[in-house]
């Protein structure tokens, strides 16, 4: 008999560390989700935490753990060649077929960088089906940056803006210190065939698309990501509902004019 | 998932200060399940019922009652300093409960009372504003009840076992009373405290149709002005309900709010 | 298409009912219950509305999701028991109806829901007259569906209204008959609106005042169902099961995120959000209210707070 709930087991293929509150797991795995949308990870025992995937590939999935719970610490403790248990992948993400054709900024803080680079990752692959792309990452300080040595990458081959709040110590990106909302400010984009997707913060989020509605952008070219406590993944449980939309299965990803001004 | 052959097993404690000892109690009666649990600890300190206890580092400290005397506040800061983990167990420790009524009126008339001979009241056994855990030292996690449940004992060092964060159950006494299906007492035109007080105890009174007293202290959201109305229409004066209230509620009552005060 | 039950077979229908399966139904003792029957003499129809409605039969306050063994999540294939749910009225029908558009979702079915819903038998009773002053159903547009049969009480006997094989099957034997049973009027009615205009109106605070946030509303309603999953283990085994609670969107911790932060961090919040889950929200996706009127939550709510009239008061500007 099958179950909503049920997990299935997967293997560890790396743990990659991050930063002091972030890892990245590696998992053999064909299921592949789609740019935005997350898996259910399962520590039975512990309990479930949703997660972004990180990737685009069909042999393996790479979920960046921010660890900031019960589940997210227990995952933090598993190694390579551990098993892990998923159901999924769930959830609306980026309309990337909508997407097709224009010039798209990404606009991350944080670990909301992680599904973004799963976009990135389906961009890598499909490059011609996509023009300009600018990317807009900001982080606390240098040693809290996500995926370096993508970033790296990046920088070779898309319109890369990476910016850090605060850099004590060192600086090795050479990146501007200030916020990323600073910098996309200053920064000259299309507003003309372009689609705008955001993840990270909520005070992030807001002041973006300020910056962006200033800039002319409109509404229907802003994508937002929301993050709300997820049980059952399922659209049952309630607990990621606003005002009726589901963040597990209506989101997480929405266009900004639909979520726009919503409030509790 | 912590086997124990590869893990070492915390170092637990149940400390005790001033209370009547019935906390501890509710844990050493689990009896059974306590057994299997002492497989996956080290009870190194239980006073209660243990000959010889060990002094810190504790993984887990468990302490009952509040702090009345100068040795109360020197015990608890020494098994603060001692403990990664300090878990207020009980009203008395959570909130000031019984113990702590002595606030609420002459501190000197109540130790007259108390004492016919006074002059012993001095160096550690000097009285000390009946208070809190909190108000004295950093508390991990807080578990109300006079006395607490065992089950809320059990879930936690499920928890700790697991490497969890404990989450401690978070309801009005309402809840597990209407899952229940009692007939409510309020509505009865009775006393009971149930909507602004913490569960957790399965509605332990209501179900034999006594009120709830609110022993397990009040709610830190609770609606008290409301409250205040409908326990008034069932003839319950604001004034009973106001005792009712400091008795759990201790040194805490102060936080109530201006409704009740 | 129906049947037709003389009055003095009514009792004789109650012994086949037992006879089948696990019959519940409403028994009075210092409250009216839905309660397994040992004697069906201790049926009681008359005794109003039981207190907690049918739901309970399909989504219990607490069950096991799976298993947990050996470090893996299994599923239970224990089929649940038979039973035969007699007395229940249609708001409360009306809600497993709602219930399923949720939990038998085509996308994600929930099989615990699902077995127990293919293992319970419906038997409605309609209501000739409102069981209680705050019923509200009369304004609800109920519909005629998810029950087995449903009796209809007429002068002489009872007209069975038949909706699926095994109802028919119960019921085989009786004299067939077609009547098209009216629905239950009531004197209280919810003055339907959209309600969007009216998100940030003052009024919803004065109902706030009165919250003693004890979540009763949630608990007796026959259609609320949010739940929380959480995980009991033998520490020292890690074998244990992965449990569903029923939760309340009353509570404050219900959209508390990892980290602390909770979204609907106020009561008044909270209580709107439950009353437009109910008639608004649900009804711009599925096209039906999610409240029957059953009006429980008016009638166990402490300080009887009453949602209908709120949103009654409502005026369009």
């Amino acid at each position: 008999m099958n179950s909503i709930y049920q997990a299935k087991r997967y293997r560890i293929t790396d743990v990659v560390e991050q930063t002091g509150d972030n890892i990245m797991l590696r998992i053999k795995t064909r299921l592949n989700p789609k740019p935005g949308e997350f898996v259910e990870v399962s520590i039975p025992g512990i309990g479930e935490a949703p997660i972004s995937s990180a990737s685009y590939n069909n042999k393996v999935l790479d979920l960046n753990i921010r660890i900031v719970g019960n589940v997210t610490e227990a995952i933090s403790k598993l190694k390579k060649g551990d098993k892990i248990h998923l159901r999924g992948p769930y959830g609306k993400g980026y309309p990337i077929d909508e997407l097709k054709g224009k010039n798209l900024i990404l606009i991350a803080g944080g670990c909301g960088l992680a599904p973004l680079r799963g976009i990135i990752e389906y961009i890598d692959q499909h490059r011609l089906d996509y023009r300009e792309i600018y990317l807009f990452f900001g982080f606390r300080s240098p040693d809290d940056v996500l995926f370096k040595d993508e970033i790296r990458e990046w920088e070779k081959v898309y319109h890369m803006n990476l910016s850090v709040d605060e850099a004590m110590g060192e600086n090795p990106f050479n990146c501007p210190v200030g916020f990323v909302t600073g910098i996309l400010e200053k920064a000259e984009l299309p507003v003309n065939n372009t689609e705008v997707l955001m993840c990270g913060p909520h005070v992030m989020m807001e002041k973006s698309i300020r910056i962006l509605e200033n800039k002319g952008f409109h509404d229907n070219q802003i994508w937002v990501s929301f993050e709300r406590h997820m049980k059952c993944t399922t659209g049952k449980c309630g607990h990621c509902m606003i005002n009726g939309m589901y963040v597990c299965i209506d989101g997480p990803v929405f266009r900004y004019d639909e979520v726009k001004g919503v409030d509790e | 998932m912590s086997s124990s052959s590869e893990k070492k097993k915390p170092r637990v404690a149940i400390h005790s200060i001033t209370g009547c000892a019935g906390c501890q109690l509710v844990i050493y009666f689990i009896r059974d399940k306590l057994l299997e649990l002492l497989g996956e600890i080290d009870l190194v300190a239980a006073p209660m019922i243990k000959g010889k206890n060990e002094e810190g580092p504790y993984d887990i400290c468990f302490v009952e009652g509040l702090v009345a005397s100068q040795r109360d506040l020197e015990n608890l800061k020494k098994w603060r300093e001692q403990s990664k983990f300090l878990v207020a167990w009980g009203t008395c420790a959570t909130h000031g409960n019984v113990p702590g009524i002595k606030i609420f009126m002459d501190e000197k008339q109540v130790e007259e009372a108390v004492y016919k001979d006074k002059s012993n009241l001095t160096g550690e056994n000097t009285p000390l504003k009946p208070t809190p855990l909190e108000a004295h030292v950093r508390i991990d996690y807080r578990i109300s009840g006079c006395p607490p449940e065992e089950i809320e004992f059990l879930r936690m060092m499920q928890h700790f076992l697991m490497d969890m964060k404990p989450v401690v159950y978070n309801e009005p006494v309402c809840v597990e009373c209407t899952q229940r299906e009692i007939k409510c007492l309020l509505e009865d035109g009775k006393e009971c405290l149930g909507p602004m007080i913490r569960g957790g105890c399965d509605a332990l009174c209501p179900v034999v149709n006594h009120g709830c007293t609110g022993c397990h202290g009040p709610l830190e959201d609770a609606n008290i002005p409301q409250m205040l109305k409908l326990l008034k229409a069932n003839g319950i004066p604001k004034e009973l309900v106001k005792q009712r209230l400091q008795k759990y509620a201790g040194a805490k009552f102060e936080e109530l709010g201006a409704d009740i005060r | 298409m129906g049947r037709v039950l003389k009055k003095e077979d009514y009792k004789k229908f109650l012994q086949l009912l037992k006879s089948k399966a696990e019959l519940v139904a409403p028994i009075t003792t210092d409250m009216t219950r839905f309660e397994v029957v040992e004697d069906i003499d201790d049926i009681n129809l008359e005794g109003g509305n039981p207190f907690f409605p049918i739901k309970k039969y399909f989504l219990p306050n607490k069950e096991t999701l799976l298993k947990i063994k050996n470090g893996n999540t299994k599923v239970i294939e224990k089929k649940p028991k038979k039973r035969i749910i007699f007395g229940a009225r249609l708001c409360d029908i009306n809600g497993i109806a709602i219930l399923d558009k949720l939990f038998l979702d085509h996308k994600y079915p929930d099989e615990n829901y699902k077995k127990k819903r293919e293992n319970t038998i419906i038997i409605g009773v309609n209501c000739l007259t409102s069981p209680s002053e705050y019923c509200f159903c009369g304004s609800m547009d109920l519909k005629k569906e998810a029950y087995d049969l449903l009796l209809h009480e007429r002068e002489k006997d009872y007209y069975i209204d038949v909706h699926t094989d095994y109802g028919a099957m119960l019921v085989k034997h009786l004299p067939e008959d077609r009547f098209d049973y009216p629905l239950p009027k009531t004197e209280k009615k919810l003055d339907k609106k959209n309600l969007w205009p009216f998100f940030a109106d003052k009024y919803w605070e004065k109902d706030n005042d009165l919250c003693v946030s004890c979540q009763r509303c949630t608990i007796l309603c026959p259609t609320c169902f949010c739940f929380d999953m959480y995980d009991r283990v033998n520490p020292k085994t890690g074998d244990g099961e992965r449990l569903r609670k029923i939760d309340s969107c009353h509570s404050k911790d219900f959209t508390e995120v990892a980290g602390g932060h909770v979204f609907r961090d106020t009561r008044l919040k909270r209580y709107r959000h439950r009353v437009l889950h109910k008639v608004q929200f649900f009804e711009d996706k599925f096209d039906r209210s999610m409240c029957t009127g059953c009006g429980r939550c008016i009638e166990y709510c402490h300080s009887k707070i009453d949602f209908v009239t709120t949103i009654n008061k409502f005026i369009e500007h």
